[in-house]
């Protein structure tokens, strides 16, 4: 793929997450319009600024078929703006980036805005997951979940490059410690759990490890173009968005001869998320050692130390080594989850889980993270997946 | 309404038994392609090969025998709709003999008996109750001695 810079560069302009508890009376349309004009007022922008949009939702938890007109409706913008709807499960807010920050790149507008949202009109949060998978003719029908395929490959992990639970509870600890630095994460004022809660190898611990509910989220990040923000007299905190693929059937992670990138990997390594990340790193022409801190998609704590390794800023198998060397602690040469991760900031599949670690990327980049800010932070990496690594989107922020 | 006709409860996301069955010998036989120009092995079925991009694919019936690779006993409260009631599932990763992989339960083999390796051949069993009120049925694993 061509990774030739395109003619503009692009400037984080407003941001906004909802925020936690907000119950499941709370309708998708309300949670819309608080991000959206949360984020409007972060950027000191009028509805009348935007020129383009795109939102990332979950296709089984709304039954409206053209979910672009519902949401210019519903935010009530001028019915002339293009509204392009995306749903590809927990990656989805990370392709509504993407949609957007190409429609400023390539020169098709100054103002647009990624939106993304979790929240079920049409079947419970958990129940919507069920019926859909990675290729659901021979994973739902045969009985085999998302949640199966990731604890599985935790465990293939943990044998491929012989570690035991220490640095899957170590990172817990970790965004645990972070969370209760942030109020707005899910946890923060949740009792801490114990080391050895988090050790635990049967089933409470196995979801002490694993991601935590943040309940019904909305997000939305406001972009403009690099002139816009001069003239806006913004401090610019410039961005970069790629994504790739990989085959969506769990066997087809292993040694995948359709593609001769996937060919030496299987599901302990993410192929998808490598060629995302050098791409990305390339547009943005920075390497791994420019990076100062990561959000990564951590639904379980080997989950975030794979994705550490996926991004180049360690060698693949050493992961779990560097966690448990404090290589992500707020000292550490890579500050990882800041926000507290998945599992405790929280995960609320599309609604969250890429933007949720884009804006505690701008927060941290601007000075704003209070008590778990990282001094001097300057690059930012965000990643997120949706089912299972067949998609990884990745980006760079830099100050 | 009376008790002979009871007042229907709309299910509108009735899962189609046409869709079930269209991918009935890749459930039944672990049927899937194989590319007539390079050869390569695929699962599930192709309709073009993308280490060639030959279109020219046709049925390839994977070996019923292999070995796990990895599993998972799956017992920490979130079985799939319709598996509620089996504790410790046996879900695995097989490389089967020709070199293709898949996920599967296994099945006939109490957790601890299980291991990374072990030799393995493919049955019919019954998997859950759809929507529809059929039952699926699919493949599974068992252990085999040869």
């Amino acid at each position: 793929m061509s990774t030739k810079a395109l003619g503009r560069r692009v400037v984080v302009a407003g941001w906004a997450i909802t925020p936690r508890g907000q119950g499941f009376e709370v309708t998708w349309r309300e949670l819309l319009v608080q991000a959206f004009y949360n984020a409007l007022a972060e950027a000191d922008l009028s509805p009348l600024d935007i020129e383009a949009g795109s939102v990332a939702y979950n296709e089984r938890t709304v039954s409206e078929a053209a979910l672009g007109t519902h949401t210019v409706d519903v935010l009530g913008l001028r019915m002339n703006i293009p509204m392009v709807p995306v749903s590809h499960a927990c990656a989805g807010g990370g392709l509504a980036l993407y949609n957007v920050w190409n429609f400023i790149a390539s020169g098709a507008c100054d103002v647009a805005v990624a939106l993304s949202f979790q929240c079920s009109d049409a079947y419970d949060n958990f129940e919507c997951m069920n019926p859909i998978g990675n290729y659901s003719d021979y994973d739902f029908l045969l009985g085999y979940t998302h949640m199966q395929y990731g604890f599985l490959r935790d465990k293939f992990y943990m044998e491929k490059y012989g570690y035991d639970l220490r640095p899957s509870a170590q990172w817990a600890y970790q965004c645990h410690e972070y969370a209760r630095r942030n109020p707005d994460a899910a946890l923060y004022d949740k009792p801490m759990p114990s080391m050895d809660e988090l050790l635990d190898p049967g089933s409470e611990g196995v979801r002490a490890r694993s991601a935590t509910s943040r309940g019904p989220t909305a997000t939305a990040t406001i972009l403009v173009s690099e002139d816009k923000a001069e003239s806006m007299g913004i401090d610019p905190i410039y961005t970069w968005v790629s994504f790739a693929f990989r085959p969506p059937y769990i066997g087809n992670h292993f040694y995948y001869q359709g593609d001769p990138g996937h060919e030496a990997y299987d599901i302990a390594e993410q192929p998808a998320m490598m060629a995302a990340a050098r791409k990305v790193y390339a547009l943005a022409g920075i390497t791994p050692a420019d990076v100062d801190i990561v959000q990564v998609h951590d639904l379980t704590g080997f989950e975030g130390i794979m994705s550490l390794e996926g991004l180049g800023l360690v060698p693949i198998g050493k992961g779990g080594r560097f966690v448990l060397d404090g290589g992500t602690s707020p000292g550490g040469r890579y500050p990882a989850c800041t926000h507290g991760g998945g599992i405790a900031f929280g995960h609320t599949s599309v609604g969250s889980d890429f933007q949720a670690g884009f804006i505690e990327s701008c927060l941290q980049l601007s000075g704003r993270a209070g008590q778990r800010q990282i001094e001097g932070a300057r690059v930012a990496v965000v990643q997120a997946y949706g089912t299972h690594h067949s998609l990884d989107v990745v980006s760079v922020l830099r100050r | 309404m009376s008790d002979d006709m009871p007042i229907p409860i709309p299910r509108v996301e009735v899962h189609s038994t046409v869709r079930s069955s269209r991918e009935r010998a890749g459930r039944y036989r672990l049927e899937g392609s194989r590319c007539s120009r390079c050869g390569a092995l695929w699962f599930p079925r192709r309709f073009v090969c993308p280490r060639c991009y030959s279109r020219n694919l046709e049925p390839y019936q994977c070996a019923h025998t292999g070995s796990i690779v990895t599993f998972w006993v799956d017992n920490v409260g979130f079985p799939a709709v319709g598996y509620e009631d089996i504790d410790d599932r046996i879900i695995a990763i097989i490389r089967l003999d020709d070199g293709i992989h898949v996920i599967s339960e296994v099945v006939d083999i109490s957790p601890g008996e299980v291991h990374n390796g072990q030799r393995v051949r493919m049955v019919v069993r019954r998997h859950k109750r759809e929507d529809t009120g059929n039952w699926c049925y699919g493949f599974k694993f068992t252990p085999h001695s040869h």
